[in-house]
């Protein structure tokens, strides 16, 4: 029976369940007070993530669960395995994961992978492609703003 | 079936759920608060979203509050026969490879490499500054007063993110040449007035002065009288003491201190002749002691007009240098510094030694702030 209040089960859009341990889930904010709301069972559905960015969520929860939990990794190890789990999502994967974090207000992650985004896009052209955003800018607005800022583009 | 050749655009992007213009402001911002104050300006040109948030003062609030701001370094130059001062911003360029150096050098040059870059505004926006009278309260910089024969009670603050400049409330007094100080947001000034020795205290969250009380006469042994003279107790706080200790020593000590800066707990000095003081805590004295292993740097080193700045916990050293007649280049050395010897010795280590050129004439002398923006 306790073993069993010990788990919560989160389910995605796409109707994927995942059984996980209450002190892993409870990192997100969003969930925490679902279940002190007492609303919903065990069974805690999340209409906004996919099953396979929940996963990745999960994953990260996991990991820092742990760590919070008992210390026995270093922050200097933590901190690498959080460069390595950004290091290769693409694109989407990011987008997402922001999006994921940001509803389920897990604010170490949206941290991370704000930072990810900022790592991997330094130039224009890299905010534009990377991060899929159209220029809006008339071509005399976009003069205007290089004039006023000469210095930084006489490179 | 020309349908299809409907879109030639090469730059179109193609329509995707996953487009970050779709974030909440609030992601958005905490993205840019990330990424190098020096992309601001190109960053600003991806949309017109970017171009609001980059401008807005808020992303600075950001950027402090995730430890993602930068220290930026502010120079202001005061050039022969012109009215107003000029003021640059130096930054270290991202990703710098660094050139190959040229010739008798025999220190390291910055491998960060740096960039002078002009600040926009009106020059005569300035007031002409002082070493001693300006200072750096966060984000901003307050100049105090007037300059030698030109006493004045105003205050001008220059707003290092948006660079635009403001009027803080005027002194009591007019002052020249002020010494001011910066303890806990609160702005001790003395010096350059008829009254001597009379203290004035501004308070950067009311922003309001206040005359210091405390009876004029023994501020005056305070200055005249060595540390182990008997001094009034309990008239002020730590701060303040701290504060008249540094006046103090400089006015007394044979080796007088021209400028001085506060690294963590340690106040270094520089001397009128450019060498580099550190003093020395109470229960080591409470001296000026030469900073050891600099005397390579000494050597190669010339100059009249020395300036000094923390540099992340290293100490920026800087001098004039007189290139043929046009004197534009300021010369600097990245100095790290340790304690040794149980805290009574203070060892400097050259990181590198390099220059900043920049595009003026020549100049009479500079100030150098730096600026965590």
């Amino acid at each position: 029976m306790s073993k069993s209040e010990k788990k919560i089960v989160l389910k995605s859009l796409d109707n994927e369940a995942f059984e996980v341990e209450k002190a892993v889930a409870l990192q997100s904010q969003t969930i925490w007070v679902m279940c002190e709301d007492k609303c919903v069972g065990n069974e805690i559905p999340l209409e906004n993530v996919t099953g396979q960015i929940l996963a990745k969520v999960i994953d990260y929860c996991k990991k820092h669960a742990v760590v919070d939990g008992d210390g026995d990794e270093s922050s200097e190890e933590l901190k690498n395995w959080d460069t390595e789990f950004t290091k290769n999502m693409d694109q989407s994967t990011l987008f997402n994961m922001i999006l994921a974090a940001n509803y389920l207000n897990i604010k170490s992650l949206l941290n991370l992978t704000c930072q990810a985004v900022a790592d991997k896009t330094k130039t224009i052209d890299e905010f534009h492609t990377f991060l899929n955003i159209e220029n809006n800018f008339t071509p005399e607005e976009e003069a205007q703003i290089c004039q006023e800022n000469l210095w930084a583009f006489d490179d | 079936m020309v349908s299809e050749e409907v879109e030639p655009t090469q730059k179109k992007i193609p329509q995707s759920s996953s487009s970050f213009s779709l974030l909440p402001d609030e992601i958005t911002e905490n993205i840019l608060a990330r990424v190098s104050r020096w992309n601001y300006p190109s960053l600003s040109l991806v949309s017109k979203k970017f171009c609001s948030l980059l401008s807005s003062m808020e992303i600075y609030k950001t950027r402090s509050e995730i430890g993602a701001d930068e220290t930026c370094f502010y120079v202001c130059l005061q050039l022969h026969n012109q009215p107003y001062p000029r003021w640059f911003s130096l930054w270290a360029k991202p990703n710098q490879t660094p050139t190959k150096q040229s010739g008798e050098i025999r220190f390291k040059q910055d491998p960060s490499g740096n960039s002078v870059v002009p600040t926009f505004f009106a020059y005569s926006d300035s007031p002409h500054i002082r070493n001693n009278s300006t200072i750096r309260v966060g984000s901003e910089i307050y100049i105090i007063g007037g300059v030698c024969m030109e006493p004045s009670s105003a205050v001008r603050i220059l707003d290092c993110r948006s660079h635009t400049w403001r009027d803080a409330p005027n002194m009591t007094v007019a002052r020249e040449d002020a010494c001011a100080v910066v303890i806990d947001e609160k702005i001790y000034v003395t010096g350059g007035c008829k009254i001597d020795d009379w203290f004035e205290v501004f308070d950067v969250k009311t922003q309001s002065w206040t005359v210091l009380p405390g009876p004029r006469g023994e501020l005056r042994n305070i200055f005249s009288h060595n540390s182990r003279s008997g001094r009034p107790k309990g008239v002020y706080s730590r701060a303040e003491r701290w504060y008249m200790e540094v006046r103090e020593k400089s006015s007394i000590t044979l080796h007088s201190i021209a400028i001085w800066l506060k690294i963590d707990t340690v106040i270094y000095g520089c001397t009128f002749h450019g060498k580099l003081m550190w003093l020395a805590s109470k229960t080591q004295g409470e001296e000026w002691r030469e900073i050891k292993g600099l005397g390579k740097l000494l050597e190669h080193k010339s100059g009249r007009v020395f300036e000094m700045a923390d540099y992340d916990g290293k100490l920026l050293f800087m001098w004039d240098v007189c290139d043929d007649k046009r004197k534009n280049k300021i010369r600097y050395a990245k100095i790290s510094l340790e304690s040794r010897c149980n805290g009574c010795e203070v060892w400097g280590k050259v990181d590198c030694v390099d220059a900043f050129t920049f595009p003026v004439e020549a100049y009479k002398s500079f100030c150098c702030l730096a600026v965590p923006i």
